[in-house]
């Protein structure tokens, strides 16, 4: 009879510091993304903007999240990977004017998820024009 | 009694009567449904989207991932049971590319997403006289399992759809170098679909996807030999194509003919300028005697009067005199202008 309580408590200890490492390791793997966000707020802007993503040889995945809404204008957004080749892209337009009291919202979202993302800076490239409006970038790598 | 059976025989006949008449009205209805051409569909949404459905026309394959409130042609209500409805009379002709997306509550009508669970849209070829069925099979993914029935130029589409999801997504284990091939494999199996598909909007689409600038110049005869099938072809689609195409430039080939055979004619006008110069020259020296001509020589290696008359054993006066001669014979003034005369 004790012989069976202390291998059941045995295989009990054994099952839940299994689960516990197991837990941590998720954690710590959690921990292991490095995350970014960026808010750019556009008001009649024209000026192109490129904005970096440096991507680590021992990177395994790379997220870019972009989200952009604006009330007036054209919106060109487009992602390079470091060979310069097109990811993806989209293109939002508003065509009520800025000065307009009318309101236009027009939305456009992209999510990619890359898979052992090639080394070097990734691109997303802005190519507003007299865009008012808002855009948020959200990368993760892990 | 009698009465009463006739009564009888009365209603029944009005039921009957009544019965064909409801019935040959569904009958009716219903091939009347049949034969009216549309965009239908039932889709499984969950409680985060509009139950809206908008129709949106793609003039270019440019604009495949635009979106404006310009672009979006109409728009239907998806009732209790996930239907919604486009009449398609109102489309071109010919065969066009279309897009329906749905929108989130919160968000605007001209709403794109693209990429993830929450993709939400899909493309499609139609025309006028097409009748298309889209259904998904699931409200979490939306878009991500669909069918698109009734029209097979959307088979072909969905296939090259395939094929490029193949290629984005399954290839996670691969090295550089295996990546490489399987993408070079993939552009090869999407050109081989462009070349063999008789339809120019599934072609067009399977070889802009397969990112033929960059192999332009490997596969340029294929190139020639595709413009060449697709000539008679004057969609924006093609339209859009033939612009990306890097094709011979009469225009610069004629500027430079233009050109050669102006210098050409440049040259010549100034051998002939300074030829007749040289032969004025010539003629010139024609005119002056043996000794003069010697003394012209030596002093064109510019010699002095003095080295002339030592070399020729003629005296200096001599040599002065000949000198004097020369240049009135050849219109100078001094040794100077002898050592710039071209013979």
């Amino acid at each position: 009879m004790k012989k069976s309580i202390k291998l059941v408590t045995c295989l009990f200890l054994l099952l839940s510091l299994t689960i516990h490492a197991q837990q941590n390791s998720q954690h710590i793997q959690q921990c292991d993304a490095v995350t970014l966000n960026r808010n750019i707020q556009l008001d009649g802007s024209s000026d192109t903007e490129e904005i970096k993503i440096e991507v680590a040889s021992n990177a395994k995945k790379l997220h870019i999240g972009i989200n952009s809404t604006i009330k007036s204008g054209y919106l060109t957004v487009e992602v390079y990977d470091p060979k310069g080749n097109k990811k993806g892209n989209f293109s939002i337009e508003s065509q009520v004017k800025s000065s307009s009291k009318k309101k236009e919202l027009v939305c456009g979202q992209m999510q990619k998820h890359i898979d052992e993302p090639i080394k070097g800076d990734w691109v997303i490239k802005l190519i507003p024009n007299n865009v008012a409006g808002d855009i948020s970038i959200c990368t993760s790598m892990m | 009694m009698q009465i009463n059976k006739r009564l009888i025989n009365f209603i029944r006949l009005v039921f009957l009567q009544l019965i064909f008449t409801i019935a040959s009205f569904n009958c009716n209805s219903q091939s009347a449904s049949k034969n009216e051409q549309s965009i239908k569909g039932k889709l499984q949404l969950d409680s985060v989207w509009e139950p809206v459905v908008y129709l949106s026309h793609i003039p270019t394959f440019k604009d495949m991932y635009t979106m404006s409130n310009e672009m979006i042609i109409a728009e239907s209500k998806i009732d209790s049971f996930g239907n919604f409805h486009f009449s398609s009379k109102a489309l071109p002709i010919n065969d066009n590319l279309y897009r329906i997306h749905v929108s989130k509550k919160e968000a605007p009508a001209a709403s794109l997403i693209i990429g993830g669970k929450e993709e939400n849209h899909i493309f499609f070829i139609a025309n006028q006289n097409t009748q298309i069925f889209i259904t998904n099979t699931s409200s979490d993914s939306l878009f991500n399992k669909h069918s698109i029935n009734g029209y097979l130029p959307n088979y072909d589409l969905k296939i090259i759809n395939d094929i490029i999801y193949k290629s984005e997504h399954a290839k996670t284990n691969y090295g550089a170098l295996k990546k490489e091939f399987v993408t070079k494999t993939i552009h090869e199996q999407l050109r081989h679909i462009a070349d063999t598909s008789s339809h120019p909007i599934v072609s067009l689409y399977a070889l802009n996807n397969s990112k033929f600038e960059s192999t332009f110049l490997e596969n340029q005869k294929f190139y020639e030999n595709y413009l060449i099938k697709w000539e008679h072809e004057d969609s924006a689609y093609f339209k859009e194509l033939r612009v990306k195409f890097p094709k011979e430039d009469n225009k610069s080939i004629f500027r430079f003919i233009v050109i050669g055979i102006f210098f050409f004619l440049f040259g010549f006008v100034i051998n002939y300028f300074f030829g007749v110069k040289r032969r004025k020259s010539n003629n010139l020296l024609k005119s002056l005697s043996i000794q003069e001509r010697k003394i012209f020589s030596l002093l064109k290696d510019g010699k002095s009067n003095k080295e002339i008359s030592d070399e020729l054993n003629i005296g200096l006066s001599t040599v002065k005199s000949h000198a004097s001669n020369i240049y009135a014979k050849l219109g100078i003034k001094s040794r100077k202008e002898i050592l710039d005369i071209n013979l």
